[in-house]
């Protein structure tokens, strides 16, 4: 015989979810252990229900992002001023062949010293700070670990706690996640050192001030903010 | 609505001021918090990720030109799920509705290597492809708020101020959309 408990059998997917009051599953309980028809029913939804939990999330292989910029700048062209034909002047200067030679012997040269002046200061005996004179660090906008979603300075500096330090088999990078406190969940930072050895690498359960650039990682299974690369860790308490 | 609920609505609502103002940084942050989610209804719904692709460049153009008009009344999330679903459907009109049939991806016997031990994570993407591929076949409307429930985690309340229709409705068409779902793979249950 069919039933005409269309108010009940409505309900049965929030059932399945566990949506309803406790009355409102009383309701339903009781109505079926009188009722085989939306027995069945229901165990027919239940093996549905079972079958969308597995349903996968989808996510795109391609990020349109600078097909989306390139819509939004053509959209909104900024205006030709002044500052702008300066600009147009310069590149025409810039794309001479002798003006590319000169500037490419002058940026070897620089990479060169660069590199002695890095490798200075990376031998220092105490192990800390060892990177510290190659960066401005006040140049670093300070961010709070909760606060990391708001912000879109590049480079941060953020305090926290070390927890969960990995390393990575295959390619030696070290990663750790900054807290505001290891004994609670809470909001985290991802910290990537890239080269841990030019770097003091924490130890779990010390506070440390951590310089980088900012990110998002959106890869599937991760979906969090980062501190990669690490450009600087300052040990405030071990 | 809880701490976390509001602290997110917040973030939202600064970004969404500062990005109105040209802020292109704010706008970006935006689009990371979403594209996920807009791609993963768009290629349910329309069933082809290079039109999900497609449409997921549509909705931020448009998401983009409309910020300006967001009042709030609905969330934000709310807002661009709507205008998700209504580019999906002014595609589906375009180019007709994408032809798959079960069988497609589940081969025929002479694939199968009965020698052969798959792995168990090669078992899971497939029972994982064939739910999905089941769900790809019902009608757009169905699949809209499977998706939206069981993927996105919306609630009834939720659901139906996207789509614009009262939470019963919701609740009738996710029975449907279940028990369409448990027809379409019934057979296949020992393995799923």
């Amino acid at each position: 015989m069919r039933c005409w408990r269309v108010d009940l059998k409505r309900n049965f997917s929030r059932y399945l979810n566990g949506e309803l009051t406790t009355r409102e599953i009383e309701q339903i309980e009781n109505h079926l252990l009188d009722c085989g028809g939306c027995r069945t029913v229901l165990a027919r939804l239940r093996s549905g229900h079972r079958f969308a939990v597995q349903l996968p999330r989808a996510t795109p292989q391609r990020d349109p992002w600078n097909a989306i910029e390139e819509a939004l700048d053509a959209e909104h062209p900024r205006s030709r001023t002044a500052p702008s034909q300066a600009r147009d002047a310069w590149r025409a200067i810039l794309i001479r062949p002798s003006f590319v030679i000169a500037a490419a012997v002058v940026i070897v040269v620089g990479l060169v010293v660069a590199f002695i002046v890095v490798n200075r200061l990376s031998t220092n005996k105490d192990g800390e700070n060892l990177i510290a004179g190659a960066f401005e660090l006040q140049d670093f906008h300070r961010v709070a670990i909760a606060d990391i979603e708001r912000n879109t300075e590049p480079h941060v500096v953020a305090e926290g706690y070390v927890s969960e330090v990995k390393i990575d088999d295959e390619d030696g990078d070290l990663t750790f996640k900054l807290v505001d406190d290891i004994h609670k969940s809470g909001p985290f930072i991802v910290c990537e050192i890239i080269n841990p050895k030019r770097l003091t690498l924490p130890t779990i359960g010390s506070r440390v001030r951590v310089y980088g650039v900012s990110r998002y990682d959106n890869q599937e299974n991760h979906n969090w903010y980062e501190v990669h690369p690490v450009l600087n860790i300052e040990v405030v308490r071990r | 609505m809880n701490v976390q609920q509001e602290h997110r609505e917040i973030q939202e609502r600064e970004l969404i001021e500062a990005a109105t103002r040209g802020d292109r940084a704010a706008f970006k942050r935006l689009y990371d918090l979403l594209r996920d989610r807009v791609y993963n209804l768009a290629f349910y719904s329309l069933g082809e990720a290079l039109w999900a692709e497609d449409v997921l460049q549509t909705v931020f153009l448009k998401v983009y030109r409309g910020l300006p008009g967001f009042r709030y009344e609905a969330g934000l999330s709310t807002w661009i799920y709507r205008i998700t679903l209504n580019e999906c459907k002014n595609q589906l009109r375009r180019r007709g509705p994408r032809q798959v049939r079960l069988d497609e991806i589940l081969g025929s016997d002479e694939d199968v290597d009965p020698r052969a031990l798959p792995d168990a994570n090669h078992l899971d993407r497939e029972r994982r492809e064939i739910v999905q591929e089941a769900l790809l076949q019902l009608s757009p409307k169905l699949r809209g708020v499977v998706v939206l429930k069981y993927i996105e985690g919306l609630s009834y309340e939720e659901i139906a101020r996207v789509l614009e229709c009262a939470p019963g409705t919701v609740a009738s068409r996710l029975n449907r959309a279940l028990a369409e779902l448990e027809a379409r793979l019934h057979p296949l249950r020992r393995i799923l």
